[in-house]
């Protein structure tokens, strides 16, 4: 990960909501997960993230759940 | 996902913490989404961005990690055709203006209808500050 953050930390979220099926994608980098603490080839990252994010989900009706939502890891070098 | 606060950017904030500049500055901040998959620089201003009107930003402040540390832009932006995004940024203007943020993100095939949401969070963590 190319870091031109300097003193503060900034990150982008990208989550997809396809018109055809309603269906809810959420988008990170395999670079991601593993600053996050999840090593991508470990049994169960993508789960454990899952899990992880729908613990902390705020009480907001307008955000979609994360047990609704499709996690799509992408492996390329960011 | 790489991100960036432009240097254009970096002024704009101090531009807003500065009681002599502060008055002058915008209050609505617009997220944009385009095609370009170049790794966000500090010099950055534009983004090659498709047909749709950029969005103005829900804007609130979170906690990290102290209260109130974050402040977070989201917007939904509506694809009006087939599009290929791998970028997005929040500007000052809905036209022009000044790109503050720019990230980078894998490459979406987007579909008419479908709707991206977006979230920058931008912490601010140990900030450096100079004495002289």
């Amino acid at each position: 990960m190319t870091d031109v953050r300097s003193d503060r930390e900034l990150a982008l979220g990208v989550q997809v909501i396809r018109a055809r099926t309603g269906k809810v994608e959420a988008h990170v980098s395999a670079a991601d997960l593993e600053r996050f603490g999840y090593a991508k080839d470990s049994a169960g990252a993508v789960e454990r993230y899952r899990a992880e994010m729908e613990a902390a989900r705020p009480p907001d009706e307008s955000t979609p759940s994360w047990l609704d939502t499709y996690i799509i890891v992408h492996e390329e070098e960011d | 996902m790489p991100q960036a606060i432009t240097n254009v950017g970096k002024a704009e904030r101090v531009d807003c913490l500065d009681p002599a500049t502060r008055g002058a500055q915008v209050t609505s901040y617009y997220g944009a989404w385009g095609s370009s998959g170049t790794a966000p620089a500090l010099a950055n201003t534009t983004l090659t961005e498709h047909a749709e009107a950029r969005v103005l930003c829900v804007i609130t402040q979170q906690t990290t990690s102290t209260a109130g540390d974050t402040i977070r832009y989201v917007w939904t932006v509506t694809a009006s055709a087939n599009r290929s995004v791998q970028e997005a940024g929040v500007f000052t203007a809905t036209t022009a203006g000044t790109l503050i943020y720019r990230g980078t993100h894998a490459l979406l095939n987007i579909e008419t209808g479908d709707q991206v949401v977006y979230t920058f969070n931008d912490r601010h963590a140990d900030s450096e500050l100079d004495g002289v």
